[in-house]
């Protein structure tokens, strides 16, 4: 069987150069490799054509293109380098990812301790969290409550009075972790992230984790407070359904930019205008 | 030029020819070799991993299109890389006054 007349000569430097590229780089995944033997090829023969347009025989043209553009196990060793980079990146998705995702988490926390603080405000300590049915409360944590509170009338009143200070003081000491880690992301992002962006993922992949995460969050919340409701006549169920509005808006907001990030086709950046053609 | 000279400023000189003029590696190296009457002349093989780095952390991007019948690959600088780019070139200068300093004594004990 004859080869076609239009295939290139066996011994053309472009082709060999091409062959020993494609050799290797065989392990790179397939579009990059293919995007890379594309680029070189048509590097090459522009610089061929503009030698044999000079007065170089093709060879020699392609022989010179070669050379000019350094050896093909230094360009794999060069692309090697780059593996360093997908390593950095996939961290920086996860630090970024982190701080966003569980910032915002644990500012909600923070917010549903204020909102935790309001109830016992206005109706009683003992609505935000309460003793279990029967709980006994043991002599010895008694006498640490009533120490602690020395104006509480019974171990049961001091009991509640402790760890409503210990609910609403964990979670505002939580959201001001929620605080911090947002500051660091709006630092770090200004070194490591487009602008606009707030996590190197795709926004729908972001999106869908806060999704899931605030949806079940709000919704074991929900569960737990009505099992309070109905297990303890309601106290002690402030404590979940403090928390249950702030996860239903942090779900709202990330659901309304999932169903945008559904309908905007492509989470890559946009194509921006048509470049100058150039040879 | 010695390529080694400029290694470390590779990332600078890539940026500063696409935030003039979008496009392929073959019209950078072109560029470049015009801009500087043929006194930096790269192994041209080294500008495509650092064109494809410089993508990876969003600094270029790029699309393939036709040109001069050929299928090329055409960079541009994203609003990121303007802004690399301006950290680059300052950093660079301060690097060039410090040269000057050092080089020339004579010169920084008489200011």
């Amino acid at each position: 069987m004859t080869k076609p007349s239009s295939d290139p000569a066996p011994d053309s430097p472009i082709e060999a150069f091409l062959d020993e590229l494609v050799v290797g780089m065989s392990t790179r995944r397939p579009r990059r490799l293919r995007h890379l033997v594309q680029e070189t090829e048509a590097h090459l023969r522009d610089d061929a054509d503009r030698a044999a347009a000079a007065g170089l025989s093709q060879y020699q043209a392609e022989s010179e293109a070669v050379t000019r553009f350094g050896s093909a196990a230094d360009l794999v060793q060069l692309e090697d380098r780059l593996r360093v980079t997908p390593r950095a990146v996939l961290a920086r998705q996860f630090v970024s990812t982190g701080l966003l995702l569980g910032g915002i988490g644990a500012v909600a926390i923070g917010v549903s301790g204020v909102i935790a603080a309001v109830i016992s405000r206005i109706a009683g300590a003992a609505k935000v969290v309460d003793v279990r049915p029967g709980q006994v409360l043991s002599a010895a944590d008694c006498a640490r409550w009533l120490a602690g509170d020395p104006g509480a009338v019974s171990c049961h009143d001091a009991a509640v009075a402790d760890w409503v200070d210990e609910v609403v003081g964990y979670r505002l000491l939580l959201g001001m972790f929620g605080v911090a880690a947002l500051v660091a992301l709006l630092l770090l992002r200004r070194r490591w992230l487009p602008r606009g962006r707030w996590v190197m993922l795709p926004a729908i992949a972001g999106d869908t984790i806060a999704v899931t995460f605030f949806a079940i969050g709000g919704l074991w919340a929900l569960l737990l407070g009505v099992d309070a409701v109905v297990v303890n006549s309601g106290n002690g169920s402030g404590q979940w359904f403090s928390a249950v509005p702030v996860a239903l808006a942090a779900l709202a907001v990330f659901s309304v930019r999932l169903i945008h990030d559904l309908r905007v086709p492509g989470a890559e950046p946009p194509q921006g205008a048509p470049l100058p053609a150039q040879s | 030029m010695k390529v080694e000279a400029v290694r470390g400023h590779l990332d600078l000189i890539l940026l500063s020819v696409l935030r003039e003029s979008p496009g392929h590696g073959y019209a950078v190296i072109a560029a470049l070799r015009a801009r500087t009457d043929g006194l930096l002349d790269l192994t041209e093989g080294s500008v495509y991993p650092a064109l494809h780095r410089l993508e990876d952390l969003g600094l270029l991007t790029s699309e393939w299109k036709p040109v001069a019948g050929r299928r090329r690959r055409l960079y541009r600088v994203t609003p990121e890389g303007i802004a690399a780019l301006r950290t680059e070139r300052n950093g660079w200068r301060a690097l060039v006054s410090a040269m000057e300093l050092v080089l020339r004594p004579g010169a920084a004990a008489a200011s």
